[in-house]
């Protein structure tokens, strides 16, 4: 998928430091290390990477996504 | 002739101690632990619950101030008006169980403007209701149950009392933020993420129109309160069956997802891969 650890650098930041999101490279992210586990350049931190949501979770997921949600 | 109705006799403080009731000692026994609810709306209700399923320390945030148009759904009755929320929520429990009231405060500030003293309250916290109307107050309060590793559970009803939600944070496990991903909430995230200032996005409120009535209201507090029960016995001897997984879609006349009324669809969310709070913790 092209995805490089760089990538996931710029994403995440070499010094730990969160970043704001880059929509392009969380696609590759997500596409890429579904199902997988992948260590961090520079940080040493293991970002577990688990299954895709069940067909049935990610619809409702979408359909719920556009919900005003009050309390 | 009308019969003539003497006052009460004066009642004893503790008349009735929740942490004493015989039938919550049965189910579980005495249960010292410290639950802290942001937002006193729904959460004022939240808060009743937990008083009477014996929990005795309870902390109370909001900033908003009760008024007539909130009696719709709010616990607290016409004497509580132009009181600050927390503070009417905390006088209700006083009176419902005066033994209680040590145990019970009020904060009247916004978290988004007061994160140390968010933090410090949460860092002594067993779990923690977030019960707001906008997202940056619900990842706030993410970003700092992630970093003092509190238990969270997120409530929210969806337009007109429909249905609602509710999510569970177990630290180490998948977070608020991953849900708003999980759901495609990207902007929303976003939004969060790039304010220098959070409390300059707290003003972005969710809801455009009225959320609902108190007893559409009710199913999704009792819910909530009955998780966090779950959470809250963690590790203790009860014979409560736990309740529901970490995502829980309840549907009461009929939503967008679950068109049956009366049901639910509950998962086990996974994190998400591009969430940036809980795969640094």
């Amino acid at each position: 998928m092209g995805l490089t650890l760089d990538d996931i650098d710029k994403h995440y930041g070499t010094s730990g430091k969160r970043k704001p999101l880059d929509a392009g490279v969380l696609e590759k992210t997500q596409t890429a290390l579904k199902g997988t586990e992948v260590k961090i350049a520079g940080t040493g931190t293991i970002v577990p990477v688990n299954s895709p949501l069940p067909p049935d979770a990610q619809n409702i997921a979408s359909l719920v996504s556009t919900e005003e949600r009050s309390a | 002739m009308a019969q003539r109705v003497n006052p009460p006799p004066s009642i004893p403080d503790d008349v009735y101690n929740p942490t004493d009731n015989p039938r919550v000692n049965a189910l579980y026994g005495y249960l010292d632990k410290t639950v802290t609810i942001v937002g006193c709306g729904m959460g004022g209700e939240i808060a009743l619950h937990f008083l009477r399923s014996g929990i005795k320390n309870i902390n109370l945030i909001d900033f908003d101030t009760l008024d007539a148009g909130n009696l719709v759904r709010h616990p607290c009755g016409a004497k509580h008006i132009g009181k600050n929320k927390a503070k009417a929520v905390r006088d209700l429990l006083v009176e419902y169980s005066p033994a209680c009231r040590n145990g019970i405060k009020a904060y009247k500030w916004n978290i988004l403007d007061n994160r140390a003293k968010f933090e410090s309250i949460i860092s002594q916290s067993d779990a923690v209701v977030i019960a707001t109307d906008t997202d940056s107050s619900r990842f706030l309060a993410n970003e700092v149950c992630i970093e003092t590793k509190t238990p969270a559970i997120y409530v929210a009803m969806f337009q007109k009392g429909a249905g609602g939600e509710l999510f569970t944070y177990i630290p180490g496990g998948v977070c608020y933020s991953c849900l708003a991903l999980h759901q495609d909430r990207h902007d929303y995230v976003r939004e969060y993420v790039d304010a220098e200032n959070k409390a300059d996005c707290s003003s972005k409120r969710d809801v455009r129109s009225m959320p609902g009535l108190g007893i559409d209201q009710s199913f999704l507090a009792a819910m909530a309160a009955r998780k966090t029960l779950d959470i809250l016995l963690e590790g203790q001897e009860h014979s409560l069956a736990p309740m529901g997984k970490n995502w829980i879609i309840w549907s009461l006349s009929g939503i967008k997802a679950l068109e049956s009324t009366l049901s639910s669809h509950q998962f086990d969310l996974p994190q998400h891969v591009g969430c940036m709070f809980c795969n640094h913790a």
